[in-house]
């Protein structure tokens, strides 16, 4: 049977996502916000993070999570802004959902977006949202070995942080272990917070230009 | 693409994935095979061209290469961060119908 080439279609099936991304930090910019996306496993501590990197500062935030808005809840008692997005059936949040989310938030006056991603160490990596800076957290509850089993994540990611060290010892994890694994993917240092302690908390605010 | 191809059968279908995306070959293929069931491209022969990842040194501009299994994302020249050049790409390429 002869063949008929129809086209070369050319169709970029994550285009539309960094277009919608691009309008996000246009708006962020547009504002003077800075946008700061948090992945990283669940129960690492990401919520507790963005609440003590809130103190001080008028912050927003776009909490996702597969259902309910607990999050948001915690956030709003800390003084945040914050709007929760249910992804339902989808493991992460997209450029879209993100996009809706702002239309949300009054942005005027706030300093500091946190998007805090579902609680997922794979496919967040391939949706960017519009974020000046993307952190990933693991903490050492998850054990020592997150990052190795993650490199993808944690090398596209511009910040790392290894969270809950005031528990190292309970959890019998040595966090020199997870440093080590991180020094092999990046040249920038794992960052050591305790959210509950406020331990490397400046390096972290420090790290992601706040 | 469907509309366009009418009454014509999808022959195949080209698509380039890069590495560093999350996007597993076996499963789209499965997803694709269930989906295509009673459309033009039933039974069409899906072509996968994979990418593999391509960095440029933030500093140095040194490119360098890895693979999924065990990549590195800073510069093996001078150690710095390094960009995604090539590896991210999820793109539908060609599509081929039956004349």
């Amino acid at each position: 049977m002869l063949f008929h080439l129809a086209a070369d279609v050319g169709v970029d099936l994550f285009s539309r996502n960094r277009e919608l991304a691009l309008e996000n930090r246009a708006l962020l910019d547009a504002h003077s916000v800075r946008g700061v996306e948090f992945m990283g496993g669940i129960g690492s501590g990401k919520t507790a993070l963005i609440e003590a990197l809130s103190k001080d500062r008028r912050c927003a935030a776009i909490c996702g999570d597969v259902s309910g808005d607990d999050d948001a809840k915690r956030l709003r008692k800390a003084g945040v802004e914050a709007v929760s997005v249910n992804t339902g059936k989808e493991c992460h949040l997209d450029a879209h959902l993100v996009g809706h989310a702002l239309e949300s938030l009054d942005l005027e006056g706030v300093g500091v977006l946190f998007v805090e991603n579902v609680g997922n160490l794979v496919c967040p990596a391939d949706f960017e949202l519009g974020c000046h800076k993307r952190a990933v957290v693991v903490s050492v509850t998850e054990g020592d070995d997150m990052i190795r089993k993650h490199p993808v994540l944690f090398g596209l990611s511009d910040v790392a942080v290894v969270n809950k060290v005031d528990l190292a010892g309970v959890m019998g994890v040595d966090v020199s272990v997870l440093e080590k694994d991180y020094a092999s993917l990046k040249s920038s240092a794992l960052i050591r917070t305790s959210a509950r302690t406020g331990e490397g908390l400046q390096a972290l605010s420090g790290a992601l230009g706040l | 693409m469907l509309e366009a191809a009418g009454n014509r059968k999808v022959s195949d279908v080209h698509l380039r994935i890069g590495e560093l995306t999350f996007i597993s070959e076996e499963q789209l293929r499965f997803a694709i095979r269930l989906l295509s069931v009673g459309t033009a491209a039933e039974g069409c022969d899906v072509r996968i061209d994979p990418v593999s990842p391509e960095f440029e040194c933030v500093s140095c501009g040194h490119i360098s290469t890895a693979d999924f299994s065990s990549p590195a994302f800073a510069c093996g020249k001078c150690g710095a961060d390094v960009r995604v050049l090539r590896g991210k790409e999820f793109s539908v390429d060609k599509v081929v119908l039956y004349d």
